[in-house]
C-alpha cells in the first residue's frame, strides 16, 4: 500500500489542463539512459502559453522568454517529479531532473519537448521496468500511454519488448483514475 | 447584518484568507506539503467493491476523453468567432456551452443531491422546483462570473491557481451554509411534530416555503459552477470575452434543465409514495412530518460530507 494521502487539498473540476504525450525511449550500453519526452498542451493551455510568453505565429520565442517560460510553467515540476516515474521491482525512481527543454507550436498548440534521464543499469539476465507519465495532483488529465512509443539509442545491444498495464496500487483522485504504465521486458543480447 | 456587509465578509473569506490548504498549478505553485508523501495503511476508497471503481474508472476516463474533446471543438470554434465574431461558430459555440452545461450537470455537484432530498422529503408545488432548480443554477454560474472576472481584474493573472482555491474555498462556505439551511429545516419539522397535526398551520407547517428552498438554493448555488468558471475564463484568454459572457446564459440553462428534472423528479415521486402509503391508513400526526425531518437531517449530512469531500 502506498497511496498518496492527499487529504482535502484536492479542489472541483480537476483536470484543469489536458496534456497528449510523445514518449522516445533511450538506451545505452548500460540499460535505459531516459525518456524523451513532447507534452502537447490543450487549446485552452496553449493559448495561455502562447499568449504569456509572446510566441509568434511560426512559434518563434525568444531565448528570453524561453527562460521566463521555463522558470514560470515548468521548473515547478521538479516538486510533481515532472510527472515521470520509472518502477524497477518494487523500487520507485522518480524523475528529479530535466534536461534540453524547448517549446514549439504546431496546429496552434504548444508542445514542450525534454529529456528526462534516468541512467538505469541492466546487468540480469532480463529485466522488467515501468514508464508512467501521470499528474497525481490531478491538475492535469496527463494522457499517457500514447499509441505509439519510439525506441532510440543503443538499441541493438537489447531486446525489447513491450506492452501497456494499469497500476492499480497507484490509484489517485479519490479511487477514480489509475495510471497506466508502458511496461518493459528488457534482454541483454 | 445586511446582506451587503454578509456579501463584502463572504469575499473578504475567498480572496484574502490564506489558501494553505488549497491545491495549485504544479506547473507554478509548489506543492502544499512536500514531505508528507506517506505510506497509509487505510482509505475510504478500499471499502468499495472492486467493480464498482473500476466502472466508476471506465466512465472517469470516457468523460475525461470527452471533455478533451469539447475543448478542442470550442478552442476551434473560438479562432472562428475571433475572425467572424457573429459567424456560425458564434451559434455553435452557445450550442456546446447549452450541452456542456447537461453533461456538466450530470457529474458530481450541482446540487442534484440536494433538491432530490428536498422534494422527496416534503410537499412542493411543481412551480417550487422549477424556481429552485433554476436558482440554483443560475447562482451556480453567476458566481463563476463573478470569481473569473474578479480574478481576472483584480489580481490580472492568467493562471488558474486563484481560481481553483478561491474555488474550494467558496465550497466550503457553501457546505457550512448547507449544514445550517438543513438545520433550520430539521428544527422546523422537530417543531411541527412536537406541535402535531397534520395541519399546515404558519409556524410549524413542513410544506416547502418559499423562504427554506430559496435559502437552500444559495447556500448550494454560491459555489461558483467549476465548469462555467473554466469556459468563461479561456474564452477572456482566448480574446471572445462577449460570446464567452452569452455561453454562460446557454451553460446555466443546460445546468437548470437537469437539476429542475432532479428536482420534478423527487417531487413526483414522493407524490405517487404519499399517495400509496396515506391511501386508507391512518398515520400517526407526528410521524407525518417524520419524512421532512428525516430529509433535513440528511441535507445536514450532506453539507459535512460536502465540507469534507470535495467531489460529492
Amino acid at each position: 500500500m502506498s497511496l498518496h494521502v492527499s487529504s482535502t487539498g484536492q479542489a472541483l473540476a480537476h483536470p484543469h489542463v489536458f496534456l497528449e504525450t510523445e514518449i522516445e525511449i533511450e538506451f545505452n550500453e548500460q540499460g535505459l539512459k531516459g525518456v524523451w519526452q513532447e507534452w502537447t498542451f490543450d487549446e485552452y493551455q496553449s493559448s495561455w502559453i502562447i499568449n504569456q510568453y509572446n510566441i509568434d505565429q511560426e512559434g518563434e520565442i525568444s531565448s528570453q522568454e524561453l527562460d521566463r517560460l521555463y522558470r514560470e510553467t515548468f521548473e515547478n515540476l521538479k516538486h510533481y517529479d515532472f510527472f515521470t516515474m520509472v518502477i524497477v521491482g518494487d523500487e520507485k525512481i522518480p524523475a528529479t531532473e530535466i534536461e534540453d527543454f524547448s517549446v514549439k507550436i504546431q496546429d496552434g498548440l504548444a508542445i514542450y519537448s525534454f529529456f528526462v534521464p534516468f541512467d538505469i543499469q541492466i546487468n540480469q539476465g532480463k529485466q522488467e521496468l515501468f514508464i508512467l507519465v501521470y499528474d497525481e495532483s490531478y491538475f492535469c488529465q496527463v494522457f499517457f500511454p500514447p499509441e505509439e512509443i519510439g525506441f532510440k539509442g543503443d538499441t541493438s545491444s537489447w531486446e525489447i519488448d513491450y506492452t501497456t498495464q494499469k497500476k492499480s496500487d497507484l490509484t489517485f483522485y479519490f479511487g477514480m483514475v489509475t495510471p497506466e504504465a508502458i511496461k518493459l521486458s528488457i534482454t541483454p543480447l | 447584518m445586511t446582506s451587503r456587509t454578509l456579501a463584502i465578509l463572504i469575499l473578504g473569506l475567498i480572496f484574502f484568507l490564506p489558501w494553505a490548504s488549497y491545491s495549485q498549478s504544479p506547473f507554478q505553485a509548489p506543492p502544499e506539503q512536500p514531505e508528507e508523501k506517506k505510506e497509509q495503511g487505510f482509505n475510504p476508497v478500499d471499502l468499495v467493491p472492486g467493480w464498482i471503481k473500476e466502472k466508476g474508472q471506465q466512465a472517469m476516463a470516457g468523460i475525461m476523453a470527452w471533455q478533451h474533446q469539447i475543448r478542442q471543438k470550442a478552442g476551434a470554434y473560438a479562432r472562428q468567432i475571433r475572425e467572424d465574431p457573429w459567424g456560425s461558430a458564434f451559434w455553435s459555440y452557445l450550442g456546446l456551452a447549452f450541452a456542456y452545461g447537461v453533461i456538466h450537470a450530470l457529474g458530481p455537484g450541482h446540487g442534484k443531491a440536494f433538491v432530490g432530498t428536498y422534494f422527496l422529503s416534503r410537499k412542493a408545488s411543481v412551480k417550487q422546483g422549477l424556481m429552485v432548480g433554476s436558482v440554483m443554477s443560475f447562482l451556480h454560474v453567476l458566481s463563476a462570473i463573478i470569481l473569473v472576472l474578479g480574478v481576472y481584474f483584480i489580481f490580472k493573472t492568467g493562471g488558474m491557481g486563484p481560481l481553483d482555491q478561491a474555488e474550494a474555498r467558496m465550497q466550503k462556505i457553501s457546505a457550512g451554509l448547507i449544514f445550517l439551511v438543513g438545520l433550520f429545516l430539521a428544527w422546523k419539522s422537530g417543531r411541527a411534530m412536537l406541535h402535531g397535526g397534520t395541519g399546515e398551520c404558519g409556524c410549524c407547517s413542513t410544506r416547502g416555503d418559499n423562504k427554506s428552498l430559496l435559502s437552500l438554493a444559495l447556500a448550494v448555488g454560491l459555489v461558483p459552477c467549476p465548469g462555467a468558471a473554466l469556459i468563461l475564463f479561456f474564452s477572456i484568454t482566448l480574446d471572445i470575452m462577449f460570446a464567452g459572457l452569452v455561453a454562460m446564459v446557454f451553460l446555466a440553462a443546460g445546468l437548470s434543465l437537469v437539476t429542475v428534472s432532479f428536482a420534478l423528479a423527487a417531487l413526483f415521486a414522493r407524490n405517487l409514495l404519499a399517495r400509496a402509503t396515506t391511501a386508507g391508513s391512518i398515520i400517526s400526526p407526528r410521524l407525518y412530518h417524520l419524512p421532512a425531518m428525516l430529509g433535513a437531517v440528511l441535507i445536514s449530512l450532506l453539507g459535512i460530507a460536502l465540507y469534507f469531500n470535495p467531489i460529492l
